[in-house]
């Protein structure tokens, strides 16, 4: 009995081993399908956001409620807890924490918590106009990390697997 | 539930509302103005009379520009249309007058730039104000073209309102009626999402955030109202629309700024309009205490 568990130790721990370099592969190429999900995301929500302020003169604190959705969820629910059109801290600076917290690259973080500093703060023409040159600057930030899904992501994941493969069969 | 005073004093800034709610109940309860100037004291009005608010500190251009941030919900797009005619309408149905430097945009105001003075007009609904005075606007059971006039600040919104609410409920000796208001400024209604957030009765429809004269014509094609209300003739666009839903057979109760009915005859607009009204309501301030009067006849008047 000892014996059988003495055996069965090592292997489990050699799996385990390889499973968590298999799910760190895995989680790398998750993230970068869902940097790739979440800048879409910021597209499609750019269009309405520009909409909203250009067309209806919505104000900001109803945003959060009309673009909510699940892959800008924490984004838009940060704001809409975070925000109190007559709290402490101004639209701009809760926008940014929000932006801080998404799962992006720093670049594309530090460009959608700028946009914040001019959302409410100018006429409809400055917002609309600023609006579209951060699409332009997330459409680019897209394609990048498509490009970076096909090249990296495949392989990260297969690496990943291939490393715990590995470590299986040189532990056991 | 809060009340109007707690609920127009969210848009100043912390401190502020602090200094504001510790004033007494009261005094809480009758201000009928707040205003923050920079540099100097904040000061509540009662029955036109200003006084300081003890305790709190000088005010700074700082404290205003965030005031006005507040008011526009942080959201300067949204309240830009009344923010060019020198107002922001709070929810509730208040209303923040400000002055600073005007930044002109293709010849008329854009933006209040360095905001000087704050106003904040506290919106008060005084259901049964105009029980009294409701059965001298009829005559013949028919409801007469009625204009209520008093300087700024004397209460003609509120008695609108209280008209509006009644006529569209009807009463022992009124049917209920269809009543249309034309609220530019959101000022009689407090409309928020839709919803009316004063009472102007169960039979009710308001336009908000259009000009009045646009509005009156839109209500009269779409909701053939019975009667129409609208705030503060002002513009020969409003004495034009008002003659037009007379001739159409829709009963107007309207008001006028004026210190009294000898301003009025000095005005072009009002004299364009003396035929169009069969009715007069005057509101006066004595010692401290609203009076009103109700005359038939502008030449009398």
């Amino acid at each position: 009995m000892l014996e059988l568990l003495m055996s069965i130790v090592p292997m489990a721990g050699a799996v385990l081993v390889g499973a968590g370099c298999a799910l760190m592969g895995l989680l790398s190429y998750r993230r970068l399908v869902m940097r790739e999900k979440i800048l879409a995301a910021w597209l499609t929500a750019l269009t309405t956001i520009s909409g909203e302020i250009t067309f209806r003169l919505t104000p900001l604190p109803e945003l959060s409620k009309k673009l909510d959705n699940p892959v800008l969820h924490g984004f838009w629910n940060y704001i809409g807890s975070h925000y109190s059109a007559y709290g402490d801290k101004s639209y701009a600076e809760v926008w940014r924490e929000a932006a801080c917290k998404l799962d992006l690259a720093d670049i594309d973080k530090a460009l959608i918590g700028d946009i914040g500093e001019i959302l409410g703060r100018y006429d409809t023409d400055s917002q609309s106009t600023s609006l579209t040159v951060l699409r332009a600057q997330l459409e680019y930030s897209l394609e990048i990390a498509r490009e970076n899904k096909m090249k990296q992501g495949r392989l990260s994941g297969a690496l990943g697997v291939l490393g715990g493969l590995i470590l299986i069969v040189i532990t056991v | 539930m809060p009340t109007s005073f707690t609920e127009a004093i969210k848009v100043l800034p912390p401190a502020f509302r602090t200094a504001a709610m510790s004033l007494p109940e009261q005094v809480r309860n009758n201000t009928e103005e707040l205003r923050l100037r920079t540099g100097r004291y904040m000061s509540y009005s009662i029955s036109g009379t200003e006084h300081t608010v003890k305790g709190s500190a000088a005010i700074t251009a700082g404290d205003l520009a965030r005031t006005v941030d507040m008011a526009a919900q942080g959201s300067i797009h949204s309240a830009l249309e009344p923010l060019k005619h020198g107002y922001i309408t709070l929810p509730g149905g208040h209303r923040m007058g400000l002055c600073g430097t005007g930044v002109i945009k293709d010849g008329s105001l854009g933006f209040v730039r360095d905001v000087s003075s704050v106003c904040i007009r506290v919106a008060r609904q005084k259901k049964g104000i105009a029980d009294n005075i409701l059965p001298k606007l009829f005559n013949n059971r028919q409801l007469c073209n009625t204009l209520i006039i008093s300087p700024p600040g004397a209460g003609k919104t509120t008695l609108l309102r209280d008209i509006a609410r009644v006529l569209s409920d009807g009463t022992v000796n009124t049917r209920p009626m269809r009543v249309a208001i034309a609220d530019e400024r959101g000022e009689i209604a407090a409309c928020h999402g839709g919803i009316p957030q004063l009472d102007v009765g169960s039979h009710t429809d308001v336009w908000t955030g259009l000009v009045k004269h646009e509005a009156a014509m839109l209500l009269l094609r779409g909701l053939s109202p019975e009667v129409l209300v609208m705030d503060e003739i002002t513009e020969y666009e409003d004495a034009k629309a008002v003659k037009a839903l007379i001739g159409c057979g829709v009963s107007v109760i309207s008001t006028a700024h004026a210190a009294g009915l000898n301003d009025l005859h000095k005005r072009q607009i009002y004299i364009n309009l003396a035929d169009s009204f069969d009715r007069y309501v005057l509101i006066e301030l004595v010692n401290g205490i609203r009076q009103y009067s109700v005359l038939e006849d502008y030449a009398n008047a």
